[in-house]
């Protein structure tokens, strides 16, 4: 597959690269793939807490850069998903601690013996950033339905381009459909339309995405969330198959009617 | 030496007179150099980007009334001053046309320049002259332009057209941009602000929007 490598970016923090990265490598390791997560957010470590892996780190990418140990010891195996492997960022280091052609060494070694490989990219346009979307095949931006994330993703979709990526694939993250029907909110439409680029997922707000992450357990695994459905979606998308977007009109409950008409918010 | 003889379809002969050699001998060697030519037409003298003074009027006028066989109709100048004097003198004097500025302002050496690919936040793309973008130009790009500026899609970043000039034009077939600036003249627009085939352009002085249709 040549897809193989994929890293997650967006230039602006907050908009859910670490969420998106880690439930889509655990979408994908439930159906079978074998998956790696690495994180390069290096010093701000999170990728571990989204798939509750943060007990069981013993070494880091920094200690496989620098030789410590080979990459193999120091990827931690999930105990809850198959298939799942973390390759944790340093938290005591920071972006500095790796360069770009470690990480090109690091995943050329992983490549073969694994199906997926996903990139955690850190916010920013640093070298951090640089570090993360080296290796990468494939380059997905997550962007939130707001003028600072889209302009963002918007600059780190020309920053893709002029190192010779391909063209980014779009995620819109964090939608609020009753927001969009108020017009508090753009529609994932609008975003598509400023960055012009391939959408690959909407992925709604979740009042349970902050439990999900608290427990560490990904949304993905379960069935009543519905950004783990979206999530899902995602992760089939990536595997080449054309699943159809939710459908995510707001539909005004009957109360809501009911106020409306009677003037109140 | 780089005077010249020109033929017009009003008066007759205009004589161009260069800034750089500008001389009143020199202008008066060349006139009598050429008197068989000026011989019984009209003629007028241009001068431009040069301010006389009251004396050089003067004794060209004195000079040009003694020279048999001419017939001096006045003087053709860009320059406000000079006219003023020769007003003051009874010397008619023609301001030229604009049109002679414009041409001038336009250097051989500026470029158009043509962007096949949408400008994202963070590019920046300038032209000494025209500038025209098969694409969009996103929230947070910017262009620059001695020229016009086309955008063949969204503009939404911002723009600046016309610089050093006294007339541009920014053209887009949608515009949602938050300022723009033609000629260091500045427009602000409101947030949600957008206009379909839009078109702003500074002729004269001032500052026109022009367009299809409000918002989307």
């Amino acid at each position: 597959m040549a897809d193989k490598v994929i890293c997650v970016t967006s230039g602006k923090g907050g908009v859910g690269k670490s969420t998106i990265t880690g439930n889509l490598a655990t979408a994908l390791a439930a159906k079978g793939y074998k998956v790696v997560a690495i994180d390069a957010d290096i010093g701000l470590r999170n990728l571990d807490l989204i798939l509750g892996l943060e007990n069981r780190i013993v070494y880091d990418i920094v200690h496989v850069a620098e030789g410590v140990c080979p990459v193999e010891k120091a990827l931690v195996k999930d105990k809850r998903t198959k298939n799942l492997y973390l390759l944790p960022a340093a938290q005591t280091k920071d972006k500095s601690a790796i360069k770009p052609e470690d990480l090109v060494s690091i995943v050329e070694k992983l490549r073969d013996k694994f199906d997926f490989i996903f990139i955690d990219s850190p916010a920013g346009i640093e070298e951090g950033f640089k570090t993360a979307v080296t290796p990468a095949d494939t380059i997905l931006v997550v962007a939130n339905p707001e003028m600072a994330s889209i302009r963002d993703a918007d600059r780190v979709t020309g920053l893709c381009e002029a190192m010779g990526k391909p063209e980014p694939k779009l995620i819109v993250n964090r939608l609020d459909p009753r927001k969009v029907a108020k017009g508090d909110m753009l529609d994932a439409e609008d975003v598509v339309q400023i960055l012009g680029l391939e959408l690959l997922g909407i992925v709604p707000e979740d009042k349970n995405m902050v439990s999900y992450i608290n427990r560490g357990e990904p949304a993905v695994l379960f069935e009543e969330s519905i950004a783990g459905k979206a999530l899902r979606n995602v992760g089939e998308r990536l595997l080449g198959k054309e699943v159809p977007f939710l459908n995510l009109e707001y539909n005004e409950g009957f109360f809501e009617k009911l106020k409306k008409l009677f003037g109140g918010e | 030496m780089n005077f010249k003889l020109r033929g017009t379809n009003v008066i007759g002969i205009e004589i161009l007179t260069d800034n750089k050699s500008f001389d009143i001998d020199t202008l008066k060697n060349f006139i009598l150099e050429k008197r068989q030519l000026l011989r019984g037409s009209r003629f007028i003298i241009s001068v431009e980007d040069r301010i006389l003074t009251k004396e050089e009027i003067l004794e060209l006028k004195q000079f040009l009334e003694n020279v048999e066989e001419l017939t001096f109709c006045g003087f053709k100048t860009n320059i406000k001053e000079n006219r003023e004097i020769c007003i003051s003198l009874g010397i008619p004097c023609d301001l030229s046309e604009m049109e002679l500025e414009k041409e001038k302002e336009r250097a051989e050496t500026e470029e158009i320049k043509f962007i096949k690919r949408t400008l994202r936040s963070g590019d920046k793309v300038t032209s000494t002259g025209d500038l025209v973008i098969l694409g969009d130009v996103n929230p947070g790009a910017e262009v620059e332009a001695g020229g016009n500026v086309y955008v063949m899609g969204s503009l939404r970043g911002t723009v600046k057209a016309g610089i050093g000039k006294s007339e541009a034009e920014i053209r887009a077939l949608y515009f949602e941009a938050p300022r723009l600036e033609i000629c260091n003249q500045e427009k602000i627009f409101d947030r949600k602000e957008s206009y379909i085939n839009f078109r702003a352009r500074v002729k004269s002085g001032n500052l026109k929007i022009e367009f299809s249709k409000k918002g989307r």
